[in-house]
């Protein structure tokens, strides 16, 4: 880890080993860059504050447990924190490269190419087409 | 044959589509003046310029640029969650106002462009119901439209052989008829699912509505290729929002559409309106007369403008001896249910916010504990963004447990959404706030509205029935949101029709009972709310209403 946004991050989404880590897809820069532009995000520098001095170094598991107590005792400011971790990380080109391993979703914007469906199957609606009643009341 | 997109081209330089700025201070007088080009100014503005008048839109926001779709963009889901967020207090651009939502269960979406919400809108368009203009005849609460269903009909028939609507005839929610539709979009594996459940509890479903083209339909418009992100704009055209339908058509027929133009007041003069002021970008106000105006600014945006147009003949607003503008606003509170399956279901594909529909307990019914009722629509899933964000109320874990939390929640969900019908209250109303303004100076919008306990015991009750369904269905997980705060989507109630002028504002065909010449095409109009979106009913009553203008001043 070389900065406390990374080892942040990577105790956050904890990549297995054969995903690319936080360092790999140069998400900390990404991250630290919005935390200027949106004021939304600033306390978040108020959050890694607290974090112990010793933190970048430390295992993903102390590292876990440090970040457990922030959000124990920030929870809001927490929350706005993951949600911007989350929206870094799930836009990263390399988490979704995994992602299209790993579940088919293919890693790219959904237009223009879209996706292919298979048609409507009518027959599906057969036990609603046996009900007699109506289900509106005329007036 | 012209290509889309030459098409789409010659239609908006073919004379009609004017920016405000480009315009001299005061324009030429016109026969019929429509304010907001969204789903009523649209559909109307069409049928009055068709039919030969002069007619003139004045929309607030600009043309949409799909070159710049947000659905192409590799960050779609963070810019949907600002830019193009459907909250205009979180999009916050110079064509918004906004609104203030301290006192409100629900935040109102919507949108300002030309095509209004239907740019950012999910497509999903039923009709309205017989009985849900019956209210007070059939259930003993709120007010009878002062139309019946049999009434709106053709015009719901003309809107959707306009628009292009897919979808099945045969529903037994729906008096039999030969309603236009393109074959039904494919309803994915979530919805088979589900609707497998709802044959097995003998619960009733039907494929939705949805203005999207299933096949090619309507000049210069695309087929649907399943991308999903509907609400992000449809660069394809497949989608039915009323810039790509009711405008190409309505500049070639010669309505005159003024963009970038915010309408700051209308002008009156007794139990006249003689047209309206509006600043266009450069903020120089201008003013353009009138024989008859025609307010389509939405739920909220029309009760705003009435009240914005006050004057020493009129105190309380324009059109409002009744004090009933900008009361009965009406959302449609909805509250999600999620199952998580063993199974993927490839949710990301497809019209994400509807598929399939449950009519079964939009109607009263004497063993529940409140009147009315609630649809239910079926919802595909999200991208990995949203998911991570924890939504449609699957939390996510952080930390050791995060990986293998996603891996079996991604791709692995299917939504139901419970649609409740809300009832006319008038203490939930828009009146104009006393400290906020938009970017010209204007009050912005206040809302005031609490969910009422007869929508809350509809929640509960449509919460129990998605989790027999889902649970039915296969779902290992089940979570809920029990109350959807951004989720006003609809915006209705606002300058009821009705009969009589001390209760409603405006008659059966949309004209204000104290201006005589001035008429309402939006959500505004609806006596009550249904349990069903909207869109469908706006554009008809607008057509309608145009027809009505059309015959009366020839």
């Amino acid at each position: 880890m070389t900065s406390k946004t990374e080892a942040v991050l990577d105790a956050l989404f904890q990549p297995p080993p054969d995903w690319p880590t936080i360092g790999d897809l140069n998400l900390a820069a990404l991250f630290d860059a919005e935390l200027n532009e949106v004021g939304a995000l600033a306390g978040t520098y108020d959050l890694f504050a607290l974090l112990p001095e010793a933190f970048v170094g430390q295992s993903r598991e102390e590292r876990e447990g440090a970040l457990r107590k922030i959000e124990a005792e920030n929870p809001l400011g927490f929350a706005t924190m993951l949600a911007h971790a989350s929206n870094v990380y799930y836009s990263a080109p390399g988490v979704l490269q995994k992602l299209e391993q790993a579940h088919g979703y293919p890693a790219r914007p959904p237009l223009y190419v879209g996706y292919e469906l298979s048609a409507f199957d009518e027959a599906l609606l057969e036990p609603q087409k046996k009900v007699a009643e109506t289900l509106f009341r005329e007036v | 044959m012209l290509s889309r997109r030459s098409f789409v081209a010659s239609s908006l330089a073919a004379s009609g589509l004017i920016c405000a700025s480009e315009l001299p201070a005061k324009p030429a007088k016109t026969t019929v003046l429509v304010v907001g080009a969204g789903a009523g100014g649209a559909a109307i503005s069409w049928r009055l310029a068709s039919l030969g008048f002069s007619v003139t839109c004045l929309e607030q926001g600009g043309y949409e640029d799909y070159a710049k779709s947000p659905a192409a963009d590799p960050k779609w889901e963070l810019l949907r969650q600002r830019e193009y967020n459907p909250d205009p207090n979180v999009r916050n651009r110079a064509e918004d106002y906004p609104i203030d939502v301290a006192k409100s269960d629900i935040h109102p979406l919507m949108y300002s462009a030309v095509g209004g919400s239907t740019i950012m809108w999910s497509c999903h368009a039923p009709r309205f119901h017989p009985s849900d203009f019956a209210i007070r005849t059939l259930d003993g609460v709120g007010d009878d439209w002062p139309i019946r269903y049999q009434d709106l009909e053709p015009f719901y028939d003309l809107n959707e052989s306009i628009s292009g609507v897919a979808g099945l005839n045969g529903d037994p929610a729906y008096p039999d008829s030969k309603k236009p539709r393109l074959p039904p979009l494919p309803i994915g594996l979530g919805a088979e699912k589900i609707a497998t459940a709802l044959n097995d509890l003998g619960w009733h479903w039907w494929p939705a509505d949805v203005q999207v083209n299933s096949v090619a339909h309507g000049a210069g418009r695309g087929i649907c290729n399943h991308c999903g992100p509907c609400e992000l704009g449809c660069p394809l055209r497949a989608k039915g929002s009323t810039d790509v339908t009711y405008w190409p058509e309505a500049l070639k027929s010669g309505a005159q559409l003024i963009t970038n133009a915010r309408v700051t007041k209308l002008i009156s003069r007794g139990d006249q309106v003689l047209g309206a002021e509006f600043l266009d970008l450069n903020g120089q106000l201008r003013e353009q007369r009138a024989d008859v105006v025609v307010l389509a600014g939405n739920g909220i945006g029309t009760p705003r403008l009435l009240l914005l147009s006050a004057t020493s003949e009129h105190p309380n607003g324009l059109a409002n001896s009744s004090d009933m503008v900008g009361r009965n606003l009406m959302f449609h509170p909805v509250g999600i249910s999620t199952g998580v399956f063993e199974d993927a279901l490839d949710g990301y594909r497809g019209v994400t916010a509807c598929s399939i529909a449950s009519k079964q307990f939009c109607d009263t019914r004497a063993e529940n504990d409140f009147t009315r009722g609630y649809m239910l629509q079926m919802l595909r899933s999200l991208g990995p963004v949203m998911t991570a964000l924890g939504g449609y109320g699957v939390p996510q874990e952080w930390g050791r447990g995060h990986r293998a939390r996603f891996d079996t929640t991604f791709n692995h969900t299917a939504s139901i959404a419970v649609v409740c019908e809300d009832l006319p209250e008038p203490d939930n109303r828009v009146t104009l706030d006393a400290a906020l303004e938009d970017s010209s100076g204007l009050p912005a919008p206040q809302i005031h509205y609490r969910v009422s306990s007869n929508s809350k015991k509809m929640l509960k009750q449509g919460r129990e029935r998605c989790e027999e369904i889902l649970t039915r269905a296969g779902a290992g997980e089940v979570r809920h949101i029990p109350l959807l705060q951004g989720a006003g989507f609809h915006l209705m109630g606002t300058a009821r029709m009705g009969e009589d002028p001390k209760r409603f504002v405006t008659n059966e065909w949309g004209r204000t009972h104290d201006i005589k010449n001035l008429f309402i095409a939006d959500g505004s109009l609806f006596t009550s709310a249904a349990a069903v979106n909207p869109t469908a009913t706006i554009q008809a009553l607008a057509l309608r209403v145009g027809t009505h203008i059309a015959k009366s001043y020839v």
